[in-house]
């Protein structure tokens, strides 16, 4: 498998183009080799320790292809690549190159941030905005129900019915969809408690974790 | 679009389907199952987070000149700067994020204006040089248009007699091999590439409807599911939600899930 030495690539672009407003995200990088200027590395590709492995070698003529197809972004300026850091954009879709760790943290800065500004945004009964910031939080942190609960009880303050059937597919992977139903409508009665409760959310998960191992073990049982 | 004249598409395709030789004897079954996911094979459109709210928005995939982006120099040497691009099977075009997977019965609504090539036509714009006897890219690529649906009766040969099993070809298109285990050169004759320069690609002009029953599902990545899809979902359309590692290679947890789809969708 051909590899090249990050120390020898600078980062030019990225896989992605950035929307308005931005969801904030990890961006995988392009690279071209330094040594070699015009030799291209596209994803999707591997980066472990100092190496780089996986990637299609191009040029910057099929890099312009993608380009106005939509799918790469070029940076204005190259950024020499190093080890343990990420590209990244936030909601502003400021991008910037930094170590993995600080990434993680900002994330979760922006995690708590828009999760609050969803929740102030619902109080205010600007529930569109709300949508929105619990569309960044939701971004950066996938795997927590609250962003999914305030979209959810936007869309209903919305009327849109349509939206909120949606969300709650999407939660069908975190909590039952009774549960979860009763904990956004539950919310939607009781508009002065506007903050999604921990232990509410937790309880629908607690639910469908505790039926999945149930099926697990009918599974075995039936095997 | 397309350049070459239906009478040139179906002499392509009489033409190559010619030069295919098995090398093994195909039975009953191997031929049925070719046909089957030949005649069935979805086609896929991939595309970039970014990109995603405004072509839901629009409500269809449109060419690079109907959104009016700047033309690229292999779309322009091959005039096809008006034109959809999709790709047979899993989506195989790569630096993408999210994508739109149709039913084989979108192209009834396109067979008088769609084209199809047994690769990516955009490789040899500016990438690869084309096979000996072809002067360049764009004679490479008019000698190998094939007609929309007919060219699956070309893939229906290529499943049979390049690939070990249909899986296989979905799996990887590329790693051409008889059923009996002995490797085989590409189909046409093609040396470089990825992926890509040995995907079916279809090409339709202007702009391609997201909407069912031709549009059966979208691949988005966890956490990116925008409020614009619900409409797509109450329709019906499946929304698949697939989750990377890292995002290096989002592309290729994208990849798994469309496999695994078809795979369900093509297994009787």
């Amino acid at each position: 498998m051909t590899s090249r030495s990050i120390q020898d690539l600078d980062i030019i672009g990225f896989a992605s183009v950035l929307e308005k407003p931005t969801l904030p995200r990890v961006l995988a990088p392009v690279f071209e080799v330094r040594s070699s200027p015009g030799v291209v590395l596209l994803p999707p590709l591997i980066i472990s320790g100092e190496e780089v492995f996986n990637f299609t070698v191009s040029n910057h003529e099929e890099m312009e292809i993608f380009v106005n197809r939509g799918s790469l972004s070029r940076l204005t300026q190259a950024i020499p690549a190093k080890m343990n850091h990420d590209l990244w954009v936030n909601a502003e879709g400021q991008v910037a190159y930094e170590f993995k760790k600080t990434v993680k943290k900002a994330f979760e800065r922006l995690f708590a941030h828009h999760l609050n500004l969803a929740r102030q945004k619902l109080s205010e009964e600007d529930p569109a905005a709300a949508r929105q910031h619990a569309a960044v939080a939701r971004a950066v942190n996938p795997n927590h129900l609250d962003p999914l609960v305030i979209r959810a009880k936007a869309e209903l303050r919305m009327g849109d019915l349509q939206g909120f059937a949606f969300t709650s597919h999407i939660a069908a992977d975190m909590i039952l969809p009774t549960e979860f139903d009763q904990l956004v409508n539950g919310q939607q009665r009781d508009r002065a408690g506007d903050t999604v409760h921990g232990m509410d959310s937790m309880r629908g998960m607690a639910a469908l974790k505790s039926q999945r191992v149930y099926f697990a073990k009918s599974r075995d049982i039936a095997a | 679009m397309p350049v070459s004249s239906p009478s040139q598409l179906l002499a392509n395709l009489k033409r190559l389907s010619e030069t295919l030789t098995a090398h093994c004897e195909c039975d009953a079954a191997q031929t049925n199952a070719a046909r089957h996911w030949a005649a069935k094979m979805p086609l896929t459109h991939g595309t970039s987070i970014g990109s995603l709210k405004a072509i839901l928005d629009s409500k269809a995939l449109l060419s690079q000149a109907q959104v009016g982006s700047r033309a690229g120099q292999a779309e322009t040497i091959l005039e096809t700067r008006d034109d959809v691009f999709l790709y047979l099977g899993a989506f195989s075009y790569p630096n993408t994020e999210c994508g739109f997977l149709f039913v084989q019965s979108l192209e009834k609504d396109h067979q008088d204006k769609g084209v199809a090539t047994p690769f990516d036509s955009g490789a040899y714009g500016c990438k690869f040089s084309p096979p000996g006897g072809y002067a360049d890219g764009p004679s490479f690529v008019r000698a190998h248009e094939l007609p929309i649906p007919g060219y699956r009766e070309l893939l229906r040969t290529v499943i049979l007699q390049y690939a070990p099993s249909p899986l296989h070809y979905l799996r990887s298109a590329s790693s051409f091999a008889c059923h009996c285990g002995v490797s085989l050169a590409h189909p046409f004759e093609i040396t470089q590439g990825d992926d890509r320069t040995s995907s079916f690609e279809v090409r339709v002009p202007q702009r391609v409807a997201l909407q069912p029953p031709h549009l059966l599902a979208v691949f988005v990545k966890k956490g990116y599911e925008l409020p614009e899809l619900s409409t797509l979902f109450a329709l019906g359309v499946k929304i698949e939600r697939y989750e990377a590692a890292t995002e290096d290679n989002s592309f290729d947890a994208m990849r798994d899930s469309c496999v695994i789809f078809i795979e369900e969708y093509l297994t009787p």
